[in-house]
């Protein structure tokens, strides 16, 4: 044991793994950053939609009612002459406050509970795992729409609904999620090195799930955005003057023959933001696990 | 002995013709990856003999396992380009019509996969797993293909054959499911069987009997094997010849005697030499080769081990070596610019061990 | 070695049971031994033997039912949570798969730093100088090194980067699981190299368990046989390979292949498999695949005991050579 070489049987260098290396750049393509530009307007514009100088969207106008696009009113006006083009964007600021703000309720409780119940297992997991499949198996819809109608219309009443309503199925997700790395030998080490379970869940666990909780998050947005939409048109979400997506859609029912525009407009704005969340959720995730199988 | 005649019976073995079983000819198969065209096997030819077991010896990204697919043209076809030829009792694979491969397939080669657990199908019985491919290609009916089954269960070494052809595969052991990817390789009597890493995921006990139950059935039938394995330690004992491989071609191809009396390529030696032994003393310091092995998709020039080779000169950098055959022995073949004197390598010999 | 005084590390009946569905799997029953300052233990057997489980309960991460682990003059069974996140740091593991064993969303950097970040024992730039030691140890450059991914690297490398995080907290004893088996033959010897060369250097105390007999034998100072649970045999290594003495050890030992077509052929086959660590064989486990087996195998569970200096066996009728 005498022979003790200075820089041993270094290897020589990094040959061949400097292309993996060129390789990781976050290559996900165009037709994502067109969504992702889209999803980008559409949220400013619904945060900074009073200083865009827009018409009131709750000011009618008797001398236009019912009318098709024009200079003055890109996307026409609705049956109480109210600008339909100004209803859109408003409207986006109920329907994404309560789809992000209903899932980011749902994926702090229900992603820390996830990751802590995956990482932790035995009866933590199990206490938490049987009551989130208890919630899971009452009907969501008609719980929500039960609690709405008795609780109240206003927006962040059904966003904490709405929210807690989505506990379990983030919790289900993030907890498969983080189980598939719980068991990694990385942990182990980190475990034996003295870290305690609260280091291990956040700089050991998350950076893993990440991937997952965001592509999630950006699906579970878009069903949360249609389940707002459905409630609307049980005349469950906020109240007619206040524009969304859904009550917009719901309102120009009687109106359709007379006037497509009315339905026209909010659908669209609703198909391509959630279709944009969708591809982009999609895309993240595929190329996320990409990088992760070049290991 | 009776049951030896019984199956040469069932078996008829038909050597009428004397060439050899297979051919492989320049064989060259690559894969369009993200990252590049991968050259996992570059240019491989040989012969296999009548009854021959072949051993291809190599580490990862050698392309031992792709080469071993490429004669069963078992590989997936999307970015795959092969040229060169394979000739298999006169067929030429390559360009066989999937009709043709699928009344190969199990009836002339088969194949022992590495991990039983995902080559057998979770929810058949294991006698219908052996039965199936007995009535496709024999035309047994019902009766015949279990009594088979059981015969060939039999054979492989499983106890209570009778009971065991109801179970499923995950009531019997690692061990004992090997046996049955054997048996069901073996079902149909196949001219050649190849074998990738057979016993790598079984225990040291269990390993040398499956390789015992293979090499007792490849000389009762007069089948050639081609058995695929990252270790010397597997090959050594069980072939008539060996390849060693390493970036997708075969540096090395001699008698297994020959081999490791007079090895000539220095990445043979270097392998043998890195290899622990149970006959070495602790703590004896292991000769290793520096480096890793090369990445398919950027091969280093000229010969693929210069980069790695204590003894590489300019030459080995910019010039691929040919196999060729070694001056004294004409059926061992290197491929070396500078091949290590053919004095023998410190291994003790027994007198009695002779070439096939 | 025996006469050597207060053992670094002494394993006293150790136990682990732990639940599958219904069944119990005793995967450690009754296991003892003692590891000196300075030298390298080396644990063989075949899957299912209990080898990997008692390395893990010896770090605690698998909890034993009954025993002692005595590191140090602490029973480390015997400690809470928080005092025993401290004094498990003088223990640190090898694990078999280099790609399990490093986060992948982690730099390299960080992660070998990872102790001394959970301690905050040193300063950011004594901390990047240690690291930069570390790596330069495990002969990886921590210029290229430092500032990449896990998957950038080969198996060989990742083991090495794993070694590194492993020394940076200079434990007394390294635990290494099957660390060389996923690797190539060459990257292998480099590996074993490289541990020998940091035992010396920073004077550890090693537990080598592997499946692999001869790469046991070139790093171990000792060896213990597990069979189902229990220790078979312990003896200085070149003494078991030698003159086994459990016709378990033997059978191991005949049933390697090496790469030598000469080797001698005439090699005693077990028949079978090992029996299931949920319904082990009474008495010696053995028995069952034994060709030695008589009737008091079955009855009596054989103790470890001593045949030679240093050289226990757990069997009725060992193989007494003259």
């Amino acid at each position: 044991m005498s022979n003790i070489p200075t820089a041993a049987d270094s290897i020589p260098a990094l040959t061949g793994s400097s292309d993996i290396a060129k390789k990781k750049r976050f290559d996900v393509g165009l037709v994502f950053w067109i969504f992702t530009l889209w999803i980008a307007i559409t949220v400013l514009a619904a945060i900074f939609a009073s200083l865009l100088g827009l018409q009131d969207p709750n000011q009618g106008n008797y001398d236009i009612l019912n009318q098709g696009p024009t200079t003055a009113h890109w996307f026409g006006t609705d049956d109480l002459g109210r600008d339909i083009f100004s209803r859109v964007i408003y409207g986006a600021r109920v329907s994404l406050t309560v789809g992000f703000g209903a899932l980011t309720i749902g994926m702090i409780i229900g992603g820390t509970l996830g990751m802590i119940a995956a990482y932790r297992r035995g009866p933590v997991d199990i206490i938490v795992s049987s009551a989130s499949y208890v919630m899971l198996a009452f009907p969501a819809l008609v719980a929500v729409i039960a609690i709405v109608a008795f609780w109240g219309h206003e927006i962040w009443k059904i966003t904490i609904i709405i929210g807690v309503a989505s506990i379990p199925l983030v919790f289900r997700v993030v907890r498969a999620a983080t189980l598939s790395y719980a068991t990694r030998d990385f942990v182990t080490a980190a475990k034996s090195q003295g870290a305690t379970d609260w280091r291990i869940i956040t700089k050991e666990l998350f950076p893993n799930v990440l991937p997952a909780i965001i592509s999630f998050y950006l699906i579970g947005v878009a069903s949360v955005i249609i389940l707002e939409g459905a409630l609307a048109f049980l005349g469950l979400s906020v109240q007619p003057p206040t524009a969304s997506w859904g009550n917009m859609i719901s309102e120009s029912r009687t109106y359709l023959s007379q006037n497509p525009w009315l339905v026209l407009f909010p659908s669209l704005a609703m198909v391509f933001f959630l279709v944009a969340l969708n591809l982009i959720g999609d895309i993240l995730r595929s190329t996320l696990d990409v990088q992760e199988s070049q290991l | 002995m009776t049951m030896a005649s019984e199956r040469s019976e069932n078996f008829p073995i038909h050597d009428e013709n004397p060439g050899p079983l297979l051919k492989v000819r320049d064989l060259r198969t690559t894969f369009t990856t993200p990252r590049g065209k991968l050259n996992a096997v570059d240019g491989v030819s040989f012969d296999l003999a009548r009854g021959e077991t072949l051993g291809i010896v190599g580490e990862s990204g050698s392309g031992k396992t792709v080469l071993s697919r490429s004669i069963m043209s078992l590989l997936p076809r999307s970015g795959l380009e092969q040229s060169g030829s394979i000739e298999f009792e006169g067929i030429e694979m390559l360009s066989a019509t999937p009709d043709v491969l699928r009344t190969l397939w199990g009836a002339k080669i088969s194949m022992v996969f590495q991990d039983p657990m995902t080559s057998l199908n979770p929810v058949v019985r294991i006698g219908r797993q052996i039965t199936e491919s007995l009535r496709l290609h024999t035309g047994m009916d019902k009766t015949e293909a279990n009594a088979m089954a059981v015969s060939l269960l039999t054979q492989v070494g499983i106890p209570s054959p009778e009971q065991r052809v109801r179970n499923y595969p995950h009531q019997l052991s690692g061990g004992m499911r090997q046996r049955v990817m054997i048996a069901i390789a073996l079902a149909c009597s196949p001219r050649l069987v190849l074998a990738d890493e057979p016993t790598t995921s079984l225990d040291v006990t269990v390993q040398a009997q499956i390789l015992d139950v293979l090499a007792k059935l490849q000389e009762e039938r007069h089948m050639s094997v081609i058995l695929v394995s990252h270790d010397l330690g597997v090959v050594a004992t069980r072939t008539d010849r060996i390849a060693v491989m390493y970036g997708g071609r075969i540096v090395e191809i001699a008698p297994t005697d020959r081999l490791f009396r007079a090895m000539a390529m220095p990445y043979t030696k270097a392998l043998v030499a890195s290899t622990p032994r149970l006959s070495q003393p602790s703590h004896v310091r292991l000769t290793a080769i520096e480096g890793r092995p090369p990445d398919l998709v950027h091969l280093p020039k000229g010969c693929a081990f210069s980069p790695r080779c204590s003894y590489a000169t300019d030459k080995c950098h910019s010039e691929v070596p040919p196999l060729t055959a070694s001056r004294d022995n004409a059926s061992h073949l290197f491929a070396c610019w500078n091949p290590l004197p053919s004095t023998p390598v410190a291994i003790t010999t027994t007198p009695g061990s002779s070439a096939s | 070695m025996t006469s050597m005084p207060t053992p670094l590390l002494s394993i006293q009946d150790l136990f682990v049971h732990f639940k599958k569905g219904r069944e119990v799997v005793q995967a450690v029953s009754g296991v003892s031994f003692d590891v000196v300052q300075g030298e390298t233990l080396g644990i063989v057997g075949e899957s299912g033997c209990g080898k990997s489980t008692t390395g893990r309960a010896i770090v605690q991460i698998e909890t034993p039912n009954s025993g002692a682990v005595v590191f140090d003059g602490t029973d480390l069974t015997k400690l809470k949570r928080s005092q025993l996140r401290k004094a498990r740091t003088g223990i640190q593991m090898i694990f078999q798969d280099p790609i399990s064993s490093l986060n992948p969303r982690r730099k390299i950097n960080d992660i070998v730093a990872e102790p001394l970040d959970i301690w905050k024992s040193e300063t950011g730039e004594e901390r990047d100088s240690t690291v930069r030691q570390m790596l330069e140890a495990v002969g990886l450059d921590p210029e290229i090194t430092g500032n990449r991914y896990a998957r950038e690297f080969s198996g060989g490398q990742c083991q090495r980067i794993s070694i590194a995080r492993a020394l940076v907290m200079r434990p007394k004893l390294l635990i290494c699981d099957e660390m060389v088996s996923s690797l190539d033959v060459s990257v292998q010897a480099q590996i074993l190299n490289l541990l020998e060369d940091l035992k010396a250097r920073y004077g550890l105390t090693v537990i080598f368990i592997a499946h692999d007999l001869a790469v046991v034998k070139n790093v171990s100072d000792r060896v213990a046989v597990m069979y189902l649970g229990r220790i078979c045999e312990v003896a200085p290594s070149d003494m078991l390979y030698s003159n086994p003495a459990h016709p378990y050890t033997e059978a191991l030992l005949s049933s390697a292949l090496e790469p030598d077509p000469s080797a001698p052929s005439a090699r005693i086959l077990l028949s079978g498999e090992p029996p299931s660590p949920i319904n082990p064989p009474s008495g010696c486990r053995f028995r069952t695949r034994c060709p030695r087996a008589e009737d008091r195998c079955a009855r009596e569970v054989p103790e470890l005991r001593e045949v030679g200096p240093g050289h226990s066996v757990a069997c009725h009728f060992p193989l007494v050579r003259a």
